[in-house]
This record gives C-alpha cells, structure tokens and sequence, in this order.
C-alpha cells in the first residue's frame, strides 16, 4: 500500500474526524445523521493514520507529490 | 537514468542496496540527503548506496511505484525489502542501514511526523472523550495515540516476538 496522501491533507482529515465525531459525542447531532458523521469520520482518522485513501485510486487522485 | 541502465547498476552490485529517490525542489530531500550520504559512506563496505533523482529517473520511478518523495527503498538481491517514505531522522536511517548490512530484517522506522500525528489526533480524541463522557471515542484516541509510540513500547516488542516465535 503506498501512500497517496500529503502531510497537509492528513492534518486536514485529522481535524474534519474530531469535528465529526466531536459532535456526536457531544450528542449535538444524534440519530442516524450522527452514526454517519461518526462513520465519516472514524473513515478520515484511519485514512490519515495510514497516509492512504482507497478512494483516490480509481480517481487518480494522488495529494503526496 | 532509466530503467535499464537502472537494472544494469543494480545487477552489478553485489551489495544489498539503498536507493535514495531526491529532487532538488524537494525541501525535505534537502535535509536528508546529507544525512543518507553520511551513512552511504559510512557503510560503503556493506551497502552501496544509490541516490536517484527523481526528475531525470521517471522510468525507475514508475518501476518502484514511487508517488512521493523522499523516498528511500532497501533491495536485498535484486528484491524490495523495504521502504521508508516520507523524511525520517538520522536513528531511523541508521537502523536501515544497519539491518541491511547485518543481514538482518529491515524494519521500516515511523516517520516524525506521523509519531506526531498520530500522538496529536490520539490526543485530541482522548480529550474529546474525557469531555463528552464518551468512553469510546476516549478509546480509540488511546489506539491512534499507542500507534505513534509501539515501536517503543517494551509490552509490544515482547508480545509481537513471542507470536513471530510461536
């Protein structure tokens, strides 16, 4: 797995995931509007520890250059 | 250089082999290459090391599937047998340099800044937990906190090494 992700895209990652989560937990978004948002952002947390998004490849995307 | 001439350098050298992929717009090669051709003449005997730059070697690059640089990839007989991306300090190329010379498995180091990602996000979950009484979300900063420090961990390295054992 190589990475595809540049330093600046995984902090922003980093901080959207606490914010989505952040606001689930502070129970300001319930329901099934929160699980997706905690869904979304466990997605961005795990993408921005491993400095790859699976998404980006059939895109072409590659932010790491 | 491309890929042949590439594969000719390689198949040449009987030493197991640290490739060095630079450029010199690339602030963090910069600061590391310095520090690699240090360590290349250091273990000249054992290593031969070999900086590529990356703007004249596009062939060689697409060959090693190289999306970012710096990149620094270790070939034992011809085979990757490891691959550190991003800008790493001066303890964590040793360790490669080392490894590859004695023989041994090249485990590749954590870069800095994905210790400090990782402690920073861990942190700011467990903070976000503490705060909002939840409990899991307090957790799972604690995972992402303990993956920017496990290669240090004594309880981590003994356990992973009794399960490679068994």
């Amino acid at each position: 797995m190589k990475r595809n992700m540049s330093n600046t895209d995984r902090i922003i990652r980093v901080v959207v995931a606490a914010i989505f989560i952040g606001l689930f937990a502070a129970k300001v978004v319930v329901g099934v509007p929160g699980i997706v948002l905690v869904v979304l952002g466990v997605v961005f947390l795990l993408t921005a520890v491993i400095a790859f998004c699976p998404l980006y490849v059939p895109f072409k995307i590659n932010t790491n250059k | 250089m491309n890929k042949l001439e590439f594969q000719q350098k390689i198949s040449e050298s009987n030493k197991p082999v640290i490739i060095d992929f630079w450029a010199t717009w690339c602030g963090p090669c910069m600061m590391t290459k310095p520090i690699l051709e240090k360590l290349g003449k250091e273990y000249a005997e054992k290593v031969e090391f070999m900086p590529i730059n990356a703007d004249d070697s596009r062939e060689v690059l697409e060959q090693f599937h190289v999306l970012g640089i710096p990149t620094v990839i270790t070939l034992r007989d011809g085979k990757e047998v490891g691959r550190a991306t991003g800008s790493q300090n001066e303890e964590n190329y040793r360790m490669m340099f080392e490894a590859l010379a004695e023989g041994r498995e090249v485990k590749v180091p954590i870069a800095q800044f994905d210790r400090m990602l990782r402690l920073g996000a861990g942190a700011l979950f467990i903070m976000i937990g503490i705060s909002t009484h939840n409990w899991i979300v307090g957790g799972i900063g604690g995972i992402i906190a303990f993956m920017g420090i496990y290669d240090r961990c004594p309880i981590w390295k003994a356990l992973t090494g009794m399960f490679k054992r068994s």
